[in-house]
């Protein structure tokens, strides 16, 4: 069976500084994934390097076999910032250019999400909160019927209510055979969530376990596991 | 539900369940929430619910129906088996931490009666 | 994977609907302007031809400034980026849309100025006769065409140039900024500086050069010999250099330029 996510040898400097150094990852298809790592460790380097937008890395990045950039972003749904868009638009022109962007967006899938989310799509990008913006941006990811889904740390800085309804929206709308990586450095509240855990540390993955072997090998939690990892409780040989 | 984040998710998912189907919540032959509903409503992964099925299935416990769902077993017996055992785990792990309080077994069941007598008091 | 038409149609939409938004204010402007001079001048000496021509002159311009900075910003924001295309599309749809929305621009600007004919037939003819000489046969009216052409080539071509080497200067940045450390980064971004503001002011000048020549065809246009072939040569040559650049641009954008983020 084809991996959804297949990383080999992957190196990756900007401005000469080393981003990620030999990063070799396997995931398949219909898994949670935790991306975990500290700020700047790379987590959205890595991501953005598989969604293909980031340029000039050596190695391979294969989903679902496809390696050419350009059909490779046709798999991926990543959760852009919403860069491209001015303050003045509206929630619902920003949908429009999503349904003529990507042929796998479901309108139904978007109109289910955003009554879920209680998000309002008549209004201007400028008048959203951080975290409505932040659901609407999950919402927006998930409309589409990727094969791959890249969540960029989709719980930064929002209110609790909004967490777990983005959560739940996770859970009701991923299909299952699609797998979805979802980057953070505070795990705990989607710990339940997760099937796998990779964790990046000098810039490199130095772990990749099931979460069922985290807490039967470790008797660890997920949050305990990725910390001791951190400060060196658990080394290397271990893993 | 909150889950322990050291227990592996799906063994709580399947106590969880043990749990609804010994108190009777969850009656012989009934049906079984959709997968995806049980994973929304304990705020897990649908694959972690699917193992943790699949296991009880393997047990015995629910028995698919091809594109019907999952239902509780019609076995009474295999519940109240069920049930014996959960109590009997109660009941050591109990045992096992008054015993290491050095309390003797007939101070044990002494103060089992008197917590339920006074609990009955209480109720009243 | 989709297709160029598919990148164009997804990259139009937004020039699209700037461009409305600036012509909405190009509408107001002239109108304001017209109802000026009717309370000035009286309505039978209104005049639309210089206010259209005027304003369209002021709102191109801006039309022009707002694509470019468009036509930059579409290439390195990744909502554009993450599009399922490949960057040759990808660059060429952003070019061609952009073009598509100056000459839609221009086509609404020549749309008011037939309006403005049709409304006083009497003044097109006047101005006409005041800026052009007017005493023309059918040779000179083909040249008048061929000329016309001409011009529209060349305004089509040095916007593409302007957008083109826009992007290469950006693009080429970018690229010095992936491979050396910040120091030896400032002195060549320095040197590329002077370089750059050296090849731009003798582009203005030529242009300059290029648009006077060109206005005294127009002007005179009865008594001009017909020796198009070196401008012609020049577009060509000029065309080039448009696809040498852009073909640079893309190969920058596939290998190392990113969005920001």
């Amino acid at each position: 069976m084809t991996n959804a996510l297949e990383i080999t040898q992957l190196n990756y400097r900007k401005n000469t500084k080393t981003i990620l150094t030999d990063v070799n990852l396997q995931i398949a298809p219909g898994k949670i994934v935790g991306l975990l790592g500290e700020n700047g460790a790379g987590k959205t380097t890595l991501m953005r390097l598989i969604a293909g937008v980031a340029k000039n890395a050596k190695g391979t990045i294969a989903v679902h076999g496809e390696t050419r950039e350009a059909p490779r972003r046709a798999f991926v749904s990543f959760s852009e910032a919403l860069q491209g868009f001015r303050p003045a638009d509206k929630l619902s022109q920003i949908r429009d250019f999503y349904a003529l962007a990507y042929p796998d967006f479901s309108a139904k899938k978007y109109l289910d999400l955003i009554t879920f989310l209680q998000i309002d799509d008549d209004q201007k990008l400028s008048t959203l909160s951080k975290g409505t913006r932040e659901k609407f941006i999950i919402a927006l990811t998930l409309s589409r019927e990727a094969a791959v889904y890249l969540l960029d740390e989709p719980f930064n800085g929002i209110d609790s209510m909004s967490r777990k309804r983005i959560i739940s929206s996770i859970i009701q709308w991923k299909q299952d055979s699609a797998t979805m990586v979802i980057s953070d450095h505070y795990v705990s509240e989607i710990a339940a969530l997760l099937d796998e855990v990779v964790i990046i540390k000098d810039h490199t993955v130095c772990a990749h376990k099931s979460s069922d072997q985290i807490r039967s090998e470790f008797g660890l939690g997920i949050e305990a596991f990725y910390e001791s990892i951190y400060e060196g409780d658990i080394h290397d040989d271990e893993l | 539900m909150q889950f322990d984040d050291k227990v592996p998710i799906y063994y709580q998912i399947k106590n969880y369940l043990y749990h609804r189907m010994v108190a009777g919540e969850l009656g012989l032959g009934d049906k079984l929430p959709a997968v995806r509903q049980l994973a929304v409503d304990l705020t897990v992964n649908v694959n972690t619910v699917q193992r943790a099925l699949r296991e009880m299935i393997a047990e015995g416990y629910i028995a698919p129906q091809r594109g019907r769902g999952n239902f509780v077993t019609q076995d009474a017996a295999k519940i109240a088996t069920l049930k014996q055992q959960l109590t009997t785990t109660y009941i050591q792990d109990l045992y096992g931490q008054l015993h290491a309080l050095k309390l003797t077994d007939a101070e044990i069941i002494a103060e089992i009666k008197a917590y339920i007598q006074h609990r009955g008091d209480a109720d009243d | 994977m989709t297709s160029f038409s598919h990148a164009f149609r997804v990259m139009w939409r937004p020039k699209f609907r700037s461009m409305n938004q600036l012509l909405f204010f190009n509408l107001i402007a002239v109108v304001i302007t017209m109802l000026y001079q009717i309370w000035q001048l009286g309505l039978a000496n209104l005049e639309m031809i210089t206010t259209v021509m005027g304003w369209g002159a002021v709102f191109g311009f801006v039309a022009f400034i707002l694509l470019t900075r468009q036509n930059e910003q579409m290439l390195v924001s990744d909502t554009y980026r993450l599009l399922p295309t490949g960057d040759t599309k990808l660059y060429l749809a952003n070019l061609v849309t952009s073009l598509v929305a100056l000459v839609y621009v221009g086509v609404v600007q020549v749309v008011l100025v037939l309006i403005g004919t049709a409304m006083t037939g009497k003044t097109i003819r006047n101005w006409f006769q005041t800026n052009v000489n007017f005493q023309m046969n059918a040779a000179d009216l083909r040249n008048l065409a061929l000329y016309g052409t001409t011009t529209v080539f060349w305004a089509v071509a040095i916007v593409l140039w302007i957008w083109v080497f826009v992007n290469l200067i950006h693009f080429g940045t970018n690229t010095i900024s992936a491979f050396l450390p910040n120091v030896q980064q400032r002195i060549v971004k320095g040197v590329l500086a002077v370089i750059l503001t050296w090849v731009a002011i003798r582009f203005m000048s030529w242009i300059a050069h290029l648009e006077s020549q060109v206005y005294n065809h127009f002007t005179t246009v009865s008594d001009i010999t017909l020796n198009a072939s070196g401008i012609w040569l020049d577009l060509l040559s000029l065309f080039v250099a448009i696809a040498v650049v852009a073909a640079l641009n893309i190969f920058m954008m596939k290998r190392w330029v990113e969005a920001k983020y």
